[in-house]
């Protein structure tokens, strides 16, 4: 038998680790042993010795955690190759030089070129400072629409109504704002369709926001105040009122817990580097929790080919937002014009039913659609150079009331985070929403009065002042479980938009929530048991089986939830290690 | 009849497998000759020649079997052609030009084709071992028997493709 480690022409390298064992030696990043172990090709008890020398060795393990991510990838993409190799297909297919030929080399001069496009912006906007009054008009707008939009059952669309009255469903589709508007920050806060018709009618413009000027559009400008040089002349005239509206425009606005200023949590890129926490977190210390527009999915193809191979894969190569994220699930597309729809659900979590499971999905306007809106005639011209984006600089935050949330926890991403006590977690850098994109995040929320959960921890329970605030009045506010915060930019017009969608939790049952809800659940809860999370409760293989195919789509022309259920079966009798 | 059942017997066998490798096969064969009509002549002669083995002598080996013809064949066509040596010196890559790239996110059928076409600028010995890997799901040792390479040749043609591809996939931010 071969043995890979033998016969290697790459030595080991000679620095001892310092181990007790004499022969360990570190393996070197560029060893080959790292990737024919990644990729499951070593036997037993080469794996096992591999182990053994990477353990504490960070390097070596992100390059096994790299090298599994792209053999997905490859995996991915190798499997719709067409049969005609590149070369003989060049002629045919000039769209297929799209991609050719990309050097780095070049890359800072689109960079520059960049920064003169947001220099002209800049100009613009300074020449063009909207009227302070109607700043306060429309705080009072947005002050209104909170309170006399309740989201409540009610906003359920008709046909979900079989389940809707319990599993709280609450769509609504974001405001846009047409070009005219474009120097002017418009904050539409519209809690729910019923409030979306004043907010939007209204076109309240609360904030000017200094485009994103002075970056090149990757890392913009705290949203919780005008920080940047383009700033400073519209700040002169205003003073006071903007000091204001930060307020009012914090992210701390809706349930008002004071701790959250020093724990927002924040991510620097789209993919691994966003770590939002371990366990759960209380609501009182952590009100905010954020996740990103785009995830991977490499997760998932790694993951079918150990299953495929009759083997479990190894649970620090699983991500279970990944998984969650290879599926697409029923979501009401954007309508009108607008770039973004956004949907929420709760009910029960199948694998411990006194917590609360919520599921929510942000979905881009599809490409297609975007050309036919007529009115975005500017945002097409502007994609000219392949540009896709139906909303950049989004943020999605998600705020927790501490009046019905004890805490929760954002299921999946990497549990070990430092992001949470992050102190400056105020600047988060916004991401781009791709055309047709949809982006689906679960949250796991232990709601106040539950039974107290060994799997807390910390002191979560104490939110003093918080109650008393909001329960001494008749708000509709104290109702909701949460509220999702959304902040974004349309591609073209430098303009700050917000949405918040409050979400009530009616208490459903999981049995009646929807197909979507329920494949979700699933994919967690495999994603939970692959990685022997200690948040798995009572979910098992077949209980995994059971909730993928209650979801089941007969409509799913992909197959993607029939081969999930495959692979269920192969984890279940997969031996193990 | 002696003589029928067994032809049927094969010819069953050889339509199933047919049905099941072909596209493979011609996706790979495509990459060894340059060209998607050479490669069906390659992977016709392929079947022509699986049709005189008997199937019980394949058992469990079938893909396997069917590569290693299938590539041998290839290398035919190309020794005929005098084309071996860019296969053999594997090392040449492809000149690329220079093209400003603009950051941002994107499409997905883009970064297909971008990917794609990182991995055609891969050395023509990395790319094989890569598509028997990742496209016909091989392993290191059936590769090995397939491209008559040792395995731990096979583990490092792999994985300084890999290797190149991830560094590659970073500078495109893919």
């Amino acid at each position: 038998m071969p043995c890979i480690g033998c016969v290697t022409n790459l030595p080991l390298s000679g620095s001892n680790r310092g181990t007790d064992k004499m022969n360990e030696k570190k393996i070197l990043p560029d060893d080959p042993r790292l990737t024919a172990y990644a990729l499951g090709e070593l036997d037993a008890e080469e794996s096992a010795e591999i182990a053994r020398a990477i353990d504490g060795d960070y390097e070596a393990q992100a390059v096994v955690d790299e090298v599994r991510v792209l053999a997905g990838r490859l995996e991915d993409v190798l499997a719709d190759e067409p049969i005609e190799p590149v070369s003989a297909r060049q002629h045919d297919n000039p769209a297929a030089d799209l991609g050719e030929d990309r050097k780095v080399l070049h890359f800072p001069y689109a960079w520059a070129a960049g920064l003169a496009a947001a220099a002209c912006f800049a100009v613009l906007l300074v020449l063009r400072p909207t009227s302070g009054s109607r700043t306060e008009t429309s705080s009072a707008t947005v002050a209104q629409a909170r309170t006399e939009a309740p989201i409540a059952s009610s906003s359920v669309p008709a046909d979900t109504k079989g389940s809707a009255l319990a599993s709280t469903e609450v769509k609504a589709s974001l405001p846009q704002v047409g070009p005219d508007d474009s120097p002017i920050s418009v904050e539409t806060s519209s809690p729910i369709p019923a409030a979306r018709a004043v907010a939007s009618a209204e076109q309240p413009a609360i904030k000017v926001v200094p485009g994103a000027a002075a970056s090149d559009g990757g890392s913009s400008e705290s949203w919780s105040g005008p920080s940047d040089a383009g700033a400073i002349a519209l700040r002169t005239t205003r003073g006071a009122a903007d000091a204001r509206r930060n307020r009012q425009l914090s992210p701390l606005a809706n349930y008002g817990s004071e701790a959250a200023s020093a724990t927002q949590p924040h991510h620097s890129s789209p993919n691994y580097a966003y770590q939002p926490a371990k366990g759960f977190l209380g609501v009182a210390g952590y009100p905010l929790s954020a996740f990103p527009t785009v995830v991977g999915t490499e997760s998932y193809a790694n993951v079918r080919r150990f299953l495929r191979n009759g083997r479990l894969p190894p649970p620090d190569s699983v991500r279970v937002e990944e998984l969650l994220n290879y599926f697409s699930y029923g979501s009401i597309a954007p309508r009108d014009a607008n770039p973004l729809a956004a949907s929420l659900e709760v009910a029960a979590a199948p694998w411990n039913p006194s917590h609360r499971l919520v599921r929510i999905g942000l979905k881009g306007r599809d490409v297609s659609e975007l050309q036919r809106a007529s009115d975005s005639r500017p945002l097409e011209e502007s994609m000219g150079n392949g540009m896709v984006a139906v909303a950049k600089d989004v943020k999605l935050q998600v705020e927790f009331n501490p009046e019905q949330a004890k805490s929760y926890r954002l299921i999946g991403y990497d549990e070990d985070s430092a992001a949470r006590t992050d102190a400056n977690g105020a600047k988060i850098p916004g991401t781009e929403m791709p055309a047709g994109h949809m982006i689906t995040a679960l949250f796991e929320v232990v709601p106040v009065g539950a039974p107290s959960d060994s799997a807390i921890d910390g002191d979560p329970l104490r939110y003093a002042g918080t109650e008393s605030r909001l329960a001494s009045t008749d708000d509709p506010k104290h109702r909701e479980l949460l509220t999702l915060k959304v902040h974004y930019k349309l591609p073209v017009v430098e303009v700050s938009q917000k949405l918040e969608i409050p979400l009530i939790d009616t208490g459903a049952d999981f049995s009646v929530a929807s197909k979507d809800f329920k494949f979700a659940a699933a994919v967690a809860g495999f994603g939970m048991l692959l990685t022997e999370s200690p948040h798995k409760g009572t979910a098992t293989y077949d209980k995994v089986l059971t909730w993928a195919q209650e979801g089941q789509d007969k409509e799913d022309k992909s197959d993607k939830r029939r081969d999930f259920i495959d692979l269920v079966k192969r984890a279940k009798d997969a031996p193990v290690e | 009849m002696n003589r029928e059942s067994p032809n049927e017997y094969t010819s069953d066998f050889v339509q199933s497998a047919v049905a099941e490798y072909q596209t493979p096969l011609t996706r790979y064969a495509a990459r060894l000759v340059g060209d998607p009509d050479r490669a069906r002549d390659v992977v016709q002669d392929t079947f022509l020649k699986l049709m005189s083995q008997s199937p019980d002598s394949l058992n469990g080996h079938l893909a396997e079997w069917l590569f290693t013809v299938c590539r041998h064949r290839a290398l035919d066509v190309l020794r005929k052609e005098g084309r071996m040596k860019r296969f053999e010196e594997g090392q040449a890559e492809r000149v690329t030009a220079d093209e400003p790239r603009v950051s941002r996110r994107m499409e997905n059928a883009e970064i297909q084709e971008t990917v794609l076409k990182l991995i055609d600028r891969l050395p023509p010995n990395q790319q094989e071992v890569i598509r028997l890997k990742f496209q016909n799901g091989f392993s290191y040792k059936e590769i090995s028997r397939i491209t008559a390479l040792s395995v731990s040749n096979v583990g490092v043609l792999i994985h300084h493709a890999v290797h190149r591809l991830r560094d590659e996939f970073a500078a495109q931010r893919l």
